[in-house]
């Protein structure tokens, strides 16, 4: 019982010893906790956060405020572009009005009509001389032909041109054929100028008797191109072209034509024109001509300050990120210096019991953390010490313990060495002497006396007897068990042998089943089947022939053995009764025996964890029943 | 008292009935008149120092003085006695007795049986195995 008290606490500290290891390096089994982000410290993450939250604010908002610059930079662009170009497009309108009215006006004062019907000397001449007026009164007309209905050029004043081209002849045609009023004709490149034509049809009844051209030169119109710059300012470029976008100008020189598809694009459309730089720029169609007056803008011109503005928004942007960044490291460390105390001190207090403490100078959530830490640390310290207080006095009460024990075992072994000793030689001397008696003085001795000496002979090894089982009765409560596995077939065999010769002479018949192994002190086993077998044998000697079984049955799976008997029984009322020391069930003088066997066999089962008991009739026999656990719960 | 020269067993006993019973015990086989008793392990000793040696002792455990255990300790540290045979003559049938009396290296252990048939029987057995048929180291 001392033993197992020792070796209990023993286990209790090497149990302790692997928790106490692990506990003083928390920092190896953090680190297998989660993984990644979760493993970042605290004074990484806020700004981390910070710097991506500003970013995405930052940038969204510069992104959203640029869009509207541009937006609005362009729509104030677009209308600008389109007021001059409208401007100049009205007046080439006007111009172009006048200059149908003129040409139209020519027929009436070349009197042409007459002329194409009836071509006479005088009639002739009037033509001629109106045609040179006209050539003469405007400097850009190069030329002023008369041609009659199938396009022949009939008279000619001015410059002397080529043969027009087939498509000119049909547009003529094509224009001649829907209206009464002269028509303005698309450019064309001739030699180094760039030309247009203002034709008209002579008619008479409807019909169309020829054909009034004039051929004009556009020459660089500097009042108009100053307008243009008054408007829209120097950076603005005016172009002018046909719509079909075949030839293009700049009023003074041809250029390269804007690609066709922004030609068709009535808002602002954005191209380059050959090599030149992006432009942005709007088209507004000339009134009764095929023609479109273009103004461009320099893009990046426009788009300047929605640049700049994005230039300076991002450039912002930056600066405020870092301020947040560095802000978020600046309290995240705030934050994390005193936690990393606090984290270091609670590992100190794991680690090696130390009583650590925070310094604590604030007095916000942190500072608050780190209070009750110090106050936690406190109480653990105080409860450490209470404990080793409590574990110390429990240690002294154990030793205290353990020492009586020990005290009393000494003294009961000391008991029952007395006794084994003490009690035995006077007792061997009142037999030996009596003894003596009989056998030097038997002659002098009455019948009466003789007797009297064989009840001392008798009572006397009875007494011996008694002082033996009583000895190893006492000393099965103190010797330590030696547990092994015990074959309990050849166990109780061997009992069953040694028992038949002692006493060779019975009528006995003993039966050994084939029993399973128990788990046990194989001396003190056999001697539990000694004492049964003998108890069978004993009480079974009035029988004529004694039957005796060894076997098992199984209760619950546990093997449960017995030994029984056909012997006189007993009454169950005193079942209680049957495994008590010096308790009898049968007078002395029917059956002998000192009343321990069956008090040894009980002691012998307990101290195996497991259990004994009997059932019986009178005159029915006995059987005894015990079992024997593999795991003893010892006491 | 015996003589020396005629002495061969020492019966070391400190009760004299035990003494009485050992030798009426002893001269079932005509052994009693060679035995010289010692009344404790002092007595013993100096007698073994002293005087020549027995054939066998016979030694009890609980003796008065020296007890039977430092008595076979010290013959058998004794280099001109430690040859000498002893059998434990004892009440006690305590295992620690049996153990340690081997261990000191006693030559036999009876127990003293209670009844008196028994015990003549075996005292006066051992006697006759110790001087007459054991051949001891001085012979």
């Amino acid at each position: 019982m001392n033993g197992a008290t020792v070796s209990e606490t023993a286990r209790a500290e090497q149990a302790s010893a692997p928790e106490r290891a692990t506990a003083a390096s928390p920092a190896s089994r953090r680190a297998s906790i989660g993984s990644g982000w979760s493993r970042l410290s605290i004074a990484t993450k806020l700004p981390l956060i910070l710097a991506i939250l500003l970013s995405v604010v930052f940038g969204g908002m510069t992104a959203a405020v640029y869009q509207q610059v541009k937006a609005s930079v362009l729509a104030v662009a677009s209308e600008r572009l389109a007021r001059a170009g409208q401007q100049m497009a009205d007046l080439l309108a006007t111009s172009m009005r006048q200059r149908t009215t003129l040409v139209n006006g020519l027929i009436e004062r070349s009197n042409a009509a007459a002329y194409l019907q009836t071509p006479s000397p005088e009639l002739q001449d009037q033509v001629v001389r109106a045609l040179a007026r006209q050539v003469g009164a405007a400097s850009q007309s190069a030329a002023v032909e008369l041609w009659t209905a199938d396009r022949r050029v009939l008279h000619a004043s001015g410059f002397q041109f080529p043969p027009m081209a087939e498509n000119h002849s049909l547009a003529i045609a094509v224009a001649a054929s829907q209206s009464k009023t002269a028509v303005v004709l698309p450019y064309r490149r001739v030699a180094n100028d760039l030309m247009y034509s203002v034709a008209t049809a002579v008619r008479r009844d409807e019909r169309v008797i020829g054909y009034l051209v004039e051929r004009r030169k556009l020459t660089s119109a500097a009042p108009t191109v100053a307008l243009l710059t008054g408007l829209i300012g120097s950076d603005a470029k005016l172009l002018l072209g046909n719509a079909a976008g075949d030839v293009w100008t700049d009023l003074s020189v041809s250029v390269p034509a804007p690609p066709l598809s922004a030609l068709a694009t009535t808002g602002l459309a954005q191209y380059r024109r050959g090599d030149g730089p992006a432009v942005l720029a709007r088209f507004v169609p000339v009134a009764d001509t095929p023609w479109l007056v273009a103004v461009e803008f320099p893009r990046d011109t426009v788009m300047g300050p929605a640049q700049r503005f994005l230039i300076v928004a991002l450039g912002l942007s930056a600066l405020l990120t870092a301020g947040g960044v560095l802000t978020g490291w600046r309290l995240s460390r705030r934050i994390t210096i005193p936690l990393r105390q606090v984290t270091e001190a609670a590992e100190a207090i794991a680690a090696d019991r130390s009583a650590a403490r925070i310094e604590v100078r604030r007095a916000d959530e942190v500072g608050r953390l780190a209070q009750s830490f110090n106050s936690m640390a406190a109480q653990v310290e105080d409860s450490r010490r209470r404990l080793e207080g409590l574990v110390e006095e429990l240690e002294g009460r154990v030793t205290h313990r353990t020492a009586a024990l020990e005290a009393a075992n000494r003294e009961l072994e000391a008991f029952s060495y007395s006794v084994s000793h003490d009690l035995r030689a006077p007792l061997r001397a009142v037999d030996g002497f009596a003894r003596i008696l009989v056998e030097d003085h038997g002659r002098e001795l009455t019948p009466e006396a003789r007797k009297c000496l064989d009840v001392i002979t008798d009572r006397t090894r009875h007494m011996g007897n008694l002082i033996d089982d009583l000895l190893r009765f006492s000393r099965l409560g103190r010797q330590p068990l030696t547990r092994g596995s015990i074959d309990m077939t050849a166990l109780a065999t061997t009992v069953a042998e040694d028992l038949r010769r002692a006493d060779p002479e019975r009528a006995v018949d003993i039966t050994v089943d084939p029993l399973p192994p128990a788990q046990g002190e194989r001396s003190l086993i056999k001697q539990v089947l000694v004492n049964l077998m003998q108890n069978a044998l004993k009480f079974t000697r009035s029988r004529p022939q004694a039957h005796i079984v060894v076997g098992c049955r199984h209760d619950a799976g546990d093997p449960v053995y017995f030994v029984r008997d056909n012997g006189v029984g007993f009454d169950m009322t005193y079942a209680d009764k049957l495994f008590g020391v010096f308790q009898r069930l049968h007078r002395a003088e029917d059956f002998e025996g000192t009343g321990v066997g069956l008090a040894i066999v009980q002691r012998i089962i307990n101290r195996h964890g497991g259990r004994v008991w009997a059932e019986a009739a009178i005159d029915q026999g006995a059987t005894f029943f015990f079992t024997l656990p593999e795991k003893a719960e010892q006491s | 008292m015996t003589r020396p020269a005629e002495v061969e067993i020492l019966l070391v006993e400190d009760s004299p009935e035990d003494v009485a019973l050992t030798l009426r015990a002893l001269s079932r086989h005509n052994l009693a008149n060679r035995v010289h008793v010692a009344r404790d392990g002092a007595e013993a000793l100096t007698y073994l120092r002293d005087m020549a040696q027995p054939k066998v002792m016979l030694l009890d455990l609980k003796l008065p003085k020296v007890g039977g255990l430092d008595v076979l300790t010290q013959v058998r540290a004794d280099p001109r006695l430690r040859m000498l045979p002893v059998v434990v003559l004892t009440s006690s049938r305590e295992e620690p007795d049996i153990a340690r009396a081997y261990e000191l290296g006693v030559n036999s252990y009876i127990v003293k049986p209670v009844d008196f048939e028994q015990f003549v029987t075996a005292v006066s057995e051992a006697g006759l195995y110790w001087l007459l048929i054991n051949q001891g180291p001085h012979s």
